[in-house]
């Protein structure tokens, strides 16, 4: 497991062009295509980062995930993503809760 | 009721879909099979066409009086002169992902970003966490924001106690702090030497400003008079669209303008995968070269493959250059603003949302130019973003040769600027601006490429001269288009359009924005290319006067520095050699003290042609001649057309003649690159305008 403080300082890649890690799926079949290469890898698609599961062949998405810590996507995320909100970021919604 | 495209969209004209010239694949999808009846949209969505219709048309009105509210109250002056910015609704899926669904932008590039930072928005600080009248803002590059200068505000909307749609709107504000004004510091490796870079925070809550927040951001920045200005310029904004949406929500119902958006963004993605089923499968391939990132002298390959299967296409920069040292590095922004292209291209008649991004995925590898890492620096970004929104245009006009555009100057083409302004009355405040002249968009299937216009991509206006000569002590001593310079074609490109800025008083910071100096731009189907960019000091006369005649200044009244020149020491596009003899090895200068009465010109690209210049109308070359575009010698050397000196009307007989031989000549290679020569030496080699070319040939006076 990476340091939660690797997502505020990454070094510069070594190499001269960087490539996406297109990891493979065993055990899964594409439900269009039928095609065996499945691969799991980092997209921006419509509501931003995603983990997408997609047969290489015909580029169907079998899913599309919210990308969990071990993913590391997007390349930022604060620490206190997971954090409690403090009492001051709730106050409005809290107010109105009690008003209602 | 059959629905085709164009009665779907209501966009026929005589009776033929805008979109029929692009033959739909029988194979894959039938004209009408992507698109519902009346019927069958009351039974998908619960609602009658004709309300879902209106309510689509209400939310885009509602986008629309919030850009009217922020341009007319905006202090920065790129926003309210420029439109450098965009104001959305957001409606929030039962997942809590939000999708856009209505926009109206000045640039471009806010309708493909908000998208994205209104989910990072919604992801980090947690739907259930806002309140009414809760704002939150954010200007981080690695949450979405196009860069920090940027200031977005993201705003909930309840109905019945549930935050059901959102607002955002951003302004871009002329500093963020740092070492440099303007926050475009281009000699920075690390986000640090940037500016301020502001994580979610409330900038209201209840309603209430929060003091904490505003502070922040006025403290840490030189022009807080400005900035306060449009902060509470996008408070109101916030507040229009708020009252707007709730009159619509309360006309209509909330379950009516739910089922309205969904109906909305469906719409959109079904024209969109029409338009990529319509695209024959397999792989497209483009490149595109930054010119360096204003610290080391290497140029940067941006590249992408666009592979189409079905009604999907996902687009993959695998290829492109790892970050740079400098800032020209991009966090997020690159992976929408690659959807520009096939936006423009596949399906430019409907209006912006989300549905069309359902289509795409976009693979951008971690640590490239693309998709740079924390903490580097990429405030430049801005040239990155012009090269990405071409890398677009020409993986799409490979999909469909009929819409390819060639392309543009590719290049922000502004100049960031601040100091003290000491002039009289003015009391020593500090003041900030950013000038933008536009360059030239490439030639498309149809028609010439426009001048003076910002670089596509951003889709924004130029500055106004009036304003930033009263609002700060910058002279705008003139701009021209430049005479040959636009790229040849059947349709040429835009002229570049150089610029003539002088201090007049005190010492000024300036940065130029500026790229394509080192490679000319491209053309598509035959067309040539274009001038690429330079950066020079002018020396003027005693008197003050400046010899300049359609953009030409002679070499004694010019230091190079930065562009491409041959041994001869002349400007050469062509064969010139990037920063031969130059001040600088760059044409990105930061931190550049103009002092009182000293003059830069600056000279974007231009943008390239759309085919065979050999085919062009010899009238409209007569025409560019007649109006000082164009010379007679690259009239008849570049396009092959002869024209009487004197009368400079077109010679049929030696044009044919003339035609025939440059095609001979040429024997299918490209047309040679638009460009003035020979480059004046002395005023007295300055050349003659056409009228008085033609007026002296007559044997008449010339007219000054």
């Amino acid at each position: 497991m990476r340091s939660w403080v690797e997502r505020y300082s990454q070094p510069r890649p070594s190499s001269e062009q960087p490539t996406v890690d297109r990891v493979k799926v065993e055990g899964l079949t594409c439900e269009k295509c039928g095609g065996d290469d499945i691969r799991r890898y980092p997209v921006a698609a419509v509501h931003g980062p995603r983990m997408a599961t997609k047969c290489q062949d015909c580029l169907h998405t079998l899913s599309l995930e919210r990308p969990k810590d071990e993913d590391f996507w997007p390349l930022f995320r604060p620490v206190t993503w997971d954090w409690e909100p403090s009492l001051a970021e709730r106050a409005s919604r809290d107010l109105n809760s009690r008003e209602s | 009721m059959g629905t085709s495209r164009g009665e779907t969209d209501g966009v026929e004209s005589d009776g033929i879909a805008v979109n029929d010239a692009i033959e739909p694949r029988s194979d894959v999808v039938s004209e009408n099979s992507n698109f519902l009846t009346a019927k069958e949209v009351e039974e998908e969505y619960g609602i009658d066409l004709i309300t879902a219709e209106t309510i689509r048309a209400g939310l885009i009105e509602v986008t629309r009086h919030m850009f009217r509210t922020l341009k007319e109250s905006a202090f920065s002056n790129p926003v309210r002169e420029m439109t450098d910015f965009g104001v959305c609704v957001h409606m929030v899926n039962e997942d809590n992902s939000t999708e856009l669904i209505s926009v109206t932008e000045g640039c471009t590039h806010f309708a493909f970003t908000h998208p994205h930072m209104m989910n990072f928005m919604v992801d980090e600080w947690g739907i259930d966490n806002f309140g009414p009248g809760d704002t939150i803002v954010c200007n981080d590059p690695w949450r979405g924001s196009i860069h920090m200068p940027d200031v977005n505000l993201f705003r909930p909307v309840f109905w019945e106690g549930k935050p059901i749609l959102f607002l955002s709107d951003a302004s871009h504000l002329v500093d963020i702090g740092g070492p440099v004004p303007g926050g475009f510091n281009t000699s920075a490796t690390e986000v640090f030497a940037e500016g301020l870079r502001i994580p979610p925070m409330l900038i209201t809550s209840n309603d209430k400003p929060v003091r904490s927040t505003i502070n922040l951001i006025l403290e840490n920045t030189r022009t807080p008079q400005h900035n306060l200005g449009d902060l509470r310029a996008l408070f109101g904004t916030m507040k229009v669209g708020e009252a707007r949406l709730l009159r619509l929500l309360e006309r209509y119902g909330a379950d009516a303008v739910i089922a309205a958006s969904r109906y909305l963004l469906d719409l959109s993605e079904r024209r969109m995968r029409a338009a990529i089923s319509r695209v024959p499968d397999g792989k497209y391939e483009a490149e595109e070269w930054v010119d360096d990132d204003g610290l080391t002298e290497d140029p940067i390959r941006v590249a992408a493959t666009a592979t189409v299967s079905g009604d999907h296409m996902e687009i993959d920069y695998t290829g492109t250059d790892r970050q740079p040292l400098g800032s020209i590095g991009s966090c997020w922004e690159e992976t929408n603003r690659m959807l520009v292209g096939p936006k423009v291209v596949l399906d430019p008649e409907h209006p912006m949302n989300s549905g069309m991004m359902r289509c795409f995925h976009v693979v951008a590898p971690a640590g490239s130019v693309v998709m740079a890492a924390p903490p580097t620096s990429n405030c430049q970004h801005a040239d990155l973003a012009a090269k990405v929104a071409d890398l677009g245009l020409r993986l799409c006009g490979q999909m469909v040769p009929e819409r390819a555009v060639a392309a543009d100057g590719a290049t922000t083409f502004a100049m960031p600027l601040g100091g003290i302004d000491d002039r009289p009355g003015r009391g020593g405040q500090p003041y900030g601006g950013i000038i933008c002249q536009g360059v030239g968009w490439g030639g498309t299937a149809n028609g010439d490429g426009i001048s003076f216009c910002c670089s596509p991509i951003y889709g924004i206006s130029s500055s106004t001269v009036e304003l930033m000569e009263r609002d700060t002590p910058l002279m705008i001593r003139g701009t021209d288009l430049q005479i040959d310079s636009a790229g040849a074609g059947k349709f040429r490109s835009g002229f570049a359009n150089s610029a003539l800025f002088e201090c007049t008083d005190g010492e000024m910071i300036v940065t130029t924005l500026i790229d394509s100096g080192r490679k000319t731009r491209w053309g598509v189907a035959g067309g040539g290319e274009g001038a690429t960019a330079y950066v020079y000091r002018v020396k003027k006369d005693p008197d003050g006067r400046i010899p300049r005649v359609n953009g030409i200044i002679p070499l004694s009244h010019l230091t190079p520095l930065s562009g491409c020149f041959n041994d001869d020491g002349l400007p050469d596009p062509e064969h010139g050699i990037w920063s031969n003899g130059t001040e600088f090895h760059t044409n990105k200068l930061t931190n550049y003290v103009l002092k009182e009465g000293e003059t830069l010109l600056l000279v974007p690209a231009a943008g390239g042609g759309y085919g065979e210049p050999l085919e062009r109308d010899p009238e409209l070359v007569r025409q560019d001649v007649w109006n000082e575009k164009v010379s007679l010698r690259a009239a008849e050397e570049i396009y092959g057309v002869v024209l009487d000196a004197n009368t400079l009307e077109v010679q049929m007989r030696e044009t044919g003649e003339q035609r025939e031989k440059l095609a001979s000549d040429r024997g299918g290679d490209a047309p040679p690159v638009s460009w003035f020569a020979p480059w004046p030496r002395t005023a007295d080699e300055m050349p003659l305008r056409a009228s008085e070319a033609a007026a002296v040939g007559a044997g008449k006076e010339g007219s000054e």
